[in-house]
């Protein structure tokens, strides 16, 4: 005969009608001859009945107004439905976008170097101004007349003594 | 052990193929039968009705949006209450939940009304007095999560141990161990009423 111990683990699944054939047999034999396990289970049976009811009161939702959850899950499911938008897009928009921002790049670069003028004009992209147009000789030095201003103290400027002269002076 | 569940006895089990043919109606119906008891399921774990009625929805959604997975293995409930219990195992076991948690059943901050007992009450449910009442909610609510899922899937869903197993992922000897554990806390908790 199974041991009391084995059995009363055994009760809340007998009365539930949960165990094997088997095991199902082995205690309904020992709550026979035994006397305790056999008021264990009677008030096993007895609390599972009253639980059954309570929980059914604690579990009940009461009133619940089903039109509005429902059309609160249309609105959930509709806003699923939406396509959202792809990785791709992440990757293809900067792709679009690109252009406009080496643009603005070029601009803000023109800007910082002294203005679009001073660029282009050197490059040949841009026309020089009219009056070195009429000289084209001059076309190729214009970026050295732009900085004339800068040259005209040429002359003042110490440099070091070449080599030659120190030699000439020494010998 | 439970007998085998024959899905073809389970209407829902239909009616959940049919929303995975694309018929929405099919969905709705499953929505209507089942929304009342997975809100009252929910409230035992999440505190609040305006919570348990979110997790609902949010339940339900997943039932659509996995639709394609759904496999007429077992009753339709058994699929259902598988998302349930983990929808409201994973809010218990949010880091952050205690700090939010209102005492169950008490009013929230919006007034609102605690979600507990139904209306309608039968000749039996006037048996159980609202001393027992008190005494089951603070001992269901005091119940590890596990062993409230599991007694509550058993007693209140009507679930086998075999469905109660596949509902909460775990073995059927498992499951025997969290009912007896749950049942007999219970019952200690109410015995003054009931012996």
């Amino acid at each position: 005969m199974a041991s009391c111990g084995s059995v009363q683990e055994n009760l809340t699944a007998w009365v539930d009608g949960e165990l094997s054939p088997q095991w199902t047999e082995r205690v309904r034999e020992h709550v026979v001859r035994c006397a305790q396990c056999a008021a264990e289970a009677e008030g096993l049976r007895a609390s599972i009945a009253v639980q059954r009811t309570a929980l059914a009161r604690l579990t009940a939702a009461g009133e619940i107004d089903v039109a509005a959850l429902h059309a609160r899950l249309r609105r959930a499911l509709a806003a699923e439905a939406v396509p959202r938008r792809s990785v791709w897009s992440w990757f293809v928009r900067p792709l679009v976008l690109a252009p406009a921002f080496a643009v603005l790049a070029v601009l803000v670069l023109f800007t910082a170097a002294g203005g679009p003028t001073d660029v282009l004009v050197p490059l040949g992209v841009a026309s020089p101004p009219p009056a070195v147009k009429r000289a084209p000789g001059l076309f190729k030095d214009y970026t050295l007349i732009e900085h004339l201003d800068e040259l005209q103290h040429f002359d003042t400027v110490e440099s070091e003594p070449l080599d030659d002269d120190q030699d000439a002076q020494t010998g | 052990m439970g007998a085998a569940v024959n899905t073809e006895d389970d209407p829902d089990v239909e009616l959940m193929l049919a929303v995975q043919r694309g018929d929405r109606s099919a969905f709705e119906r499953l929505f209507e039968k089942h929304i009342a008891s997975v809100i009252g399921f929910a409230t035992r774990f999440v505190g609040t009705r305006a919570r348990a009625e979110e997790l609902a929805q949010d339940v339900f959604l997943q039932v659509y949006k996995n639709r394609g997975r759904y496999e007429p293995r077992a009753r339709f409930s058994t699929w259902l209450y598988r998302m349930v219990t983990n929808a409201c195992l994973s809010e218990v076991r949010r880091a952050d939940y205690r700090g939010h948690k209102q005492s169950m059943d008490q009013p929230g901050e919006d007034g609102e009304d605690p979600p507990q007992v139904a209306s309608a009450r039968s000749s039996e449910d006037d048996v159980v007095s609202h001393e027992i009442l008190e005494r089951m909610r603070g001992a269901l609510d005091e119940l590890p999560p596990q062993q409230r899922a599991a007694v509550l899937l058993a007693r209140i869903e009507g679930f086998s141990y075999e469905e109660v197993s596949e509902s909460l992922s775990c073995s059927v000897s498992a499951v025997k161990s969290l009912i007896h554990r749950a049942t007999v806390t219970l019952r200690d908790r109410l015995k003054e009423d009931c012996v």
